[in-house]
């Protein structure tokens, strides 16, 4: 059982690409990525065809999406949203089905073969989301306050904060990546858990909780901090 | 899980900027410019709409205002046309009278002329008729300067009657 946990816990390689004499080891987990953007790609496209100021059926599907997400951004950063609302968007849309991708498995459980498993359960793949959103909030300060405004704003409000606002970069990224991590890795072992124990009918009940709801409480704080942030830094 | 891994890191990284590419290009811009510019449309029809109606209301108490001033216009021009029809009568009636008056007196004239003229004459052929008489009264002695005398006295007194 445990061996079984470890095995579905850890991401493995999928394959090998082999470029220039370099391998380059693919893992389970970009491939489930790689999953999740054609889908959201091709959704994208799908749902935005043929738009017109008179809404289809399809057109309103993405607009209230779009709108949900913008109407987010601009509470959190109400003058540049139009800048951020594609980047956080993306990423909010991302890890909503990331974080729930394991309920789209047509067999749910731990077992062999391909699965689909939600990326973020690995800390790299989450340090490498809070990285990028840190660039974000670094690339707002720098963009909307110039490179002066934005080292001036280290000895904000006075200068004796200035250790605290460099480590600031790092905590936030830190926390963004271990909060999400945790949360996901957490509720990925409950439910692979529940699912050993107790095959039929309860995995269906907790999934709503540990794969929907936390997953997509999780996308939204992500998201939402991210956003605070962004604002922080423009101010 | 926790194992550092470089390819993995680069690989989401790269991943999440087309992501981010595609989902811009597709998904956000174009939706978020369509609802700006329907919201710019909705805004620009209800300021038309609003536009319409102030026109229409203006326009509605122009012609209210033209509607009073022909009203106003035709009054006085009534009022004129009857004072005119009126002094018009007047006149007519005026000059009417003053014919009528005229005709009259000139009538009146004639009648006494005639009478004038009928009262000369009678008293010629009375004159006459009283010469005849009182020749063949008198017989002899009638023709006398005195006897004369006394005839057309006679004539001046029954013309006096």
């Amino acid at each position: 059982m445990g061996e079984k946990l470890t095995h579905a816990m850890e991401s493995h390689t999928a394959f090998i690409i082999n470029l220039f004499g370099f391998k380059i080891p693919v893992s389970d987990l970009v491939v489930t990525m790689w999953i999740i953007m054609a889908i959201m790609i091709v959704l994208a496209i799908f749902l935005t065809r043929k738009l017109s100021l008179i809404p289809n059926k399809r057109q309103n599907i993405a607009e209230i999406i779009v709108e949900f997400i913008n109407n987010m951004v601009k509470d959190a950063i109400p003058h540049h949203w139009k800048a951020f609302a594609p980047y956080l968007g993306t990423v909010m849309l991302f890890l909503v089905l990331a974080n729930t991708v394991s309920i789209f498995n047509i067999i749910p459980g731990g077992e062999e073969g391909f699965k689909l498993r939600p990326p973020t359960r690995n800390i790299n793949v989450t340090i490498c989301l809070a990285v990028m959103s840190i660039c974000v909030v670094i690339y707002a300060g720098i963009r909307y306050k110039g490179v002066g405004g934005w080292i001036k704003s280290f000895v904000k409000p006075t200068p004796v904060m200035l250790p605290f606002n460099i480590l600031d970069y790092l905590i936030k990224p830190t926390s963004l990546a271990l909060r999400l991590f945790g949360n996901i890795l957490g509720a990925f072992i409950v439910m692979e858990l529940i699912y050993m124990a107790l095959p039929i009918f309860a995995p269906a009940l907790l999934s709503c909780y540990f794969d929907l709801f936390d997953g997509i409480l999780q996308a939204y704080v992500f998201m939402f901090l991210t956003s605070i942030y962004i604002s922080e830094a423009l101010e | 899980m926790l194992k550092p891994d470089g390819y993995t890191f680069i690989f989401v990284a790269i991943n999440l900027i087309i992501l981010f590419l595609f989902m811009r290009k597709f998904l956000f811009k174009p939706i978020t410019n369509l609802m700006e510019e329907r919201k710019s449309s909705i805004e620009q029809g209800l300021k038309d709409a609003e536009n319409a109606k102030l026109e229409a209301a203006e326009a509605r108490k122009k012609y209210d205002e033209q509607t009073k001033n022909i009203k106003l216009d035709g009054d006085k021009l009534m009022n004129e046309a009857r004072a005119k029809a009126t002094r018009e009568y007047d006149e007519i009636l005026a000059s009417a009278k003053r014919d009528a008056l005229a005709v009259v007196e000139k009538g009146r004239e004639e009648v006494e002329r005639e009478r004038e003229e009928m009262l000369r004459q009678t008293k010629q052929q009375i004159a006459v008729l009283a010469i005849a008489a009182a020749t063949k009264l008198v017989q002899a002695n009638m023709d006398t300067d005195a006897n004369k005398a006394m005839v057309d006295k006679f004539i001046d007194e029954a013309g006096a009657i």
